[in-house]
């Protein structure tokens, strides 16, 4: 069975301005917690489009057993980050700026999972072609 | 920054799904013709003692056939040296510490063989020959290595990708938008692609 | 390979002098304290490329992101990146704002023409001009001595027409980087932010009559795709708006026409924006097209910041 993973971004509407802070909880379930190699929780933007894309960390924290009470990663782990200034969310024409939160499980035996929840961060306008 | 984006999936409801991360040769798996498949051209490719060409016309899917044929040689115990030669590029950007590294169970993969000037491109086929590498390489024209695969584009191709590419309720690029193309940019089904992403662009339904 | 030098070599520079301590080779100035900061600078520099190496190998993206950005943070380096910590991704505007203007704050650089073609056209013109001259003295020789070369004279025919091509060519292009005089651009602000206005001024030189001149703020998207073989930029307008329009002027030496202008730059819009193999860029554009001869345009590259309500600045 498959473990589960969990991500949930505390605004429903998922939109933020710059300096907001953006709050999320990450839960994994359904998995022994000895299997669990490292946790990994980010916030980051990507670009999209005609070209190659490109990526930038915002938030990073990467928890392995010893970080956690009794060396279990499984319960619920709150995390928070105050939202930068730039770049702003964005959906041009040939480029596009994504931000989400993502959560990433590293299994032993090298296996690994991921999960993301994506949001906006600012009020430009989607550009019409 | 240049980063792989093997892990990012669709999410946004503005996404376009002729974008970079759709596309790229390894987001899109070769289509084998006649009978071929990964493992008999792997095959072929291991009888010929790993070496062997990939000829193909300029955007006719030789980058990802290299892509659909790279989880392979792994399996088979080869460790894969890939090398891009790009435009203007005379000689393959590689030190004489890594040339030492090559075993017998190297392959070594360069992409636009032909650009390289001849005396690099003899270079790299001696060390191969030397340290028993395999060598195999993409070209537009033949450079009389043992044929692997040529590569090619067709209409119903061209087709069959789009069709696969765009969301199953999509009704606002047609066949005949796919043959325009086709026409327009012949043989090079990157261009299509590309042109398919701006069609996407401005025909897509706006939110609100 | 540079890690391995600098370490073995500053070593043996320290150790050897604790075990055969001699005083005056401490002194400023010396071989000793040299030889100590390039091999420090060898080990930081190596050492560096094996960390990045090592974290490359077997670290998620966001990892390795991570680690960039937070080597970022040193002050060293952050000072030399193309953008701010307090705006990432937008490029600094340094060069853009240390030039005061004399009508308004700033006087804006013009982004560089490329003269590549202008040079090639020089050099096929005097080429060619070179080559031709000489057939024609000879063919022209061999006419006045009544012992015409008539597969010269042949020859010499489509020479000619090149010749005359090459000869427009180079002065059609000699034209577009020389008829029109200087543009000096300045502004009121910088950088400029959605909802916000600001003041124009430009200035051009030359002598030359326009139907009509004007200014236009444009953003470009640019995106490069680098996969396979292939490497491709491709930039796409997505805003454009005219600031500036001035019809029927006249520029005389001496008297550079001169105009000012209030622009408002709309809300939503987005900000300048670089990464990797991507960008957002805003320019101010100035256009004219003369009654004859080729037409004018230079641009004025310009940072848009974002608009913040309540981001820390």
């Amino acid at each position: 069975m498959e473990p589960l993973l969990s991500l949930q971004i505390d605004d429903p509407h998922r939109t933020y301005q710059p300096g907001d802070e953006l709050e999320c909880e990450c839960q994994v379930d359904a998995i022994d917690a000895s299997d669990i190699q490292a946790i990994e929780t980010s916030v980051l933007w990507y670009t999209e489009g005609k070209g190659d894309e490109d990526l930038g960390v915002h938030y990073f924290e990467r928890r392995v057993p010893n970080d956690a009470e009794d060396g279990d990663l499984r319960p619920m782990h709150r995390f928070a980050t105050v939202l930068p200034n730039s770049p702003l969310s964005y959906s041009g024409g040939i480029v596009k700026v994504r931000w989400c939160a993502r959560v990433r499980l590293f299994l032993r035996r090298g296996k690994e999972l991921f999960f993301e929840q994506p949001f906006h961060l600012g009020a430009v306008a989607p550009i019409r072609i | 920054m240049s980063h792989r984006f093997d892990d990012l999936a669709p999410m946004f409801p503005d996404q376009n799904p002729f974008s970079t991360w759709a596309v790229r040769p390894g987001a899109i798996v070769f289509r084998f013709v006649n009978g071929s498949s990964r493992e008999s051209v792997l095959t072929k490719l291991e009888e010929n003692g790993w070496w062997g060409e990939v000829v193909g016309p300029h955007g006719s899917g030789k980058s990802t056939l290299l892509a659909t044929l790279a989880p392979g040689f792994e399996e088979r115990g080869r460790t894969v040296k890939r090398y891009v030669v790009k435009l203007g590029e005379k000689q393959l950007a590689i030190n004489t510490l890594e040339l030492r590294k090559w075993t017998p169970n190297t392959q070594v993969v360069v992409e636009g063989f032909e650009k390289l000037g001849r005396r690099n491109r003899k270079m790299i086929e001696t060390v191969c020959k030397r340290q028993q590498a395999g060598l195999l390489v993409t070209c537009h024209e033949s450079l009389g290595f043992p044929a692997l695969l040529q590569t090619s584009i067709s209409l119903e191709l061209g087709i069959s990708l789009v069709r696969d590419l765009l969301p199953p309720d999509c009704d606002f690029i047609s066949d005949d938008d796919v043959r325009r193309s086709y026409e327009r940019h012949r043989h090079n089904l990157r261009e299509l692609l590309f042109e398919m992403y701006d069609l996407y662009e401005k025909r897509r339904p706006r939110d609100g | 390979m540079l890690f391995l030098l600098g370490a073995v070599a500053l070593t043996t520079v320290i150790v050897s002098q604790i075990l055969n301590p001699t005083p005056e080779v401490l002194r400023p100035g010396f071989g000793f304290w040299l030889m100590v900061v390039v091999m420090a600078s060898f080990v930081l520099l190596g050492g560096g490329g094996v960390m990045l190496t090592a974290f490359q190998a077997g670290a998620s993206i966001e990892r390795r992101s991570a680690l960039v950005r937070q080597a970022a943070g040193i002050d060293l380096i952050s000072e030399a990146l193309p953008s701010s910590q307090q705006h990432p991704n937008i490029p600094r505007d340094a060069d853009l704002t240390n030039s005061p203007g004399v009508t308004l704050v700033f006087r804006l650089p013009t982004a560089q023409m490329p003269v590549w073609r202008l040079t090639l056209a020089t050099l096929v013109f005097l080429l060619l001009t070179a080559v031709t001259s000489v057939v024609c003295v000879i063919v022209v020789n061999h006419h006045l001595a009544q012992t015409p070369d008539w597969f010269l004279t042949l020859f010499a025919v489509p020479l000619v027409i090149a010749n005359f091509w090459a000869v427009k060519y180079f002065f059609t292009e000699l034209g577009v980087h020389t008829r029109h005089g200087p543009t000096c651009f300045e502004i009121s602000h910088h950088p400029l932010r959605p909802n916000s206005e600001c003041e124009i001024f430009v200035s051009q030189a030359g002598r030359f009559s326009l139907p009509a001149f004007t200014v236009a703020l444009v953003c470009e998207e640019e995106a490069t795709y680098s996969q396979g073989t292939d490497i491709r930029t491709e930039t796409r307008v997505v805003y454009e708006t005219e600031v500036l329009r001035q019809e029927d002027i006249r520029i005389e030496a001496g008297t550079p026409f001169e105009a000012h202008s209030r622009l408002s730059i709309p809300g939503g819009v987005m900000h300048s924006f670089q990464s990797g193999h991507n960008a957002v860029r805003w320019k101010f554009v100035v256009r004219g097209t003369p009654v004859s001869g080729p037409s004018m345009a230079r641009t004025f590259p310009v940072l848009v910041y974002p608009d913040n309500q309540n981001g820390q600045e």
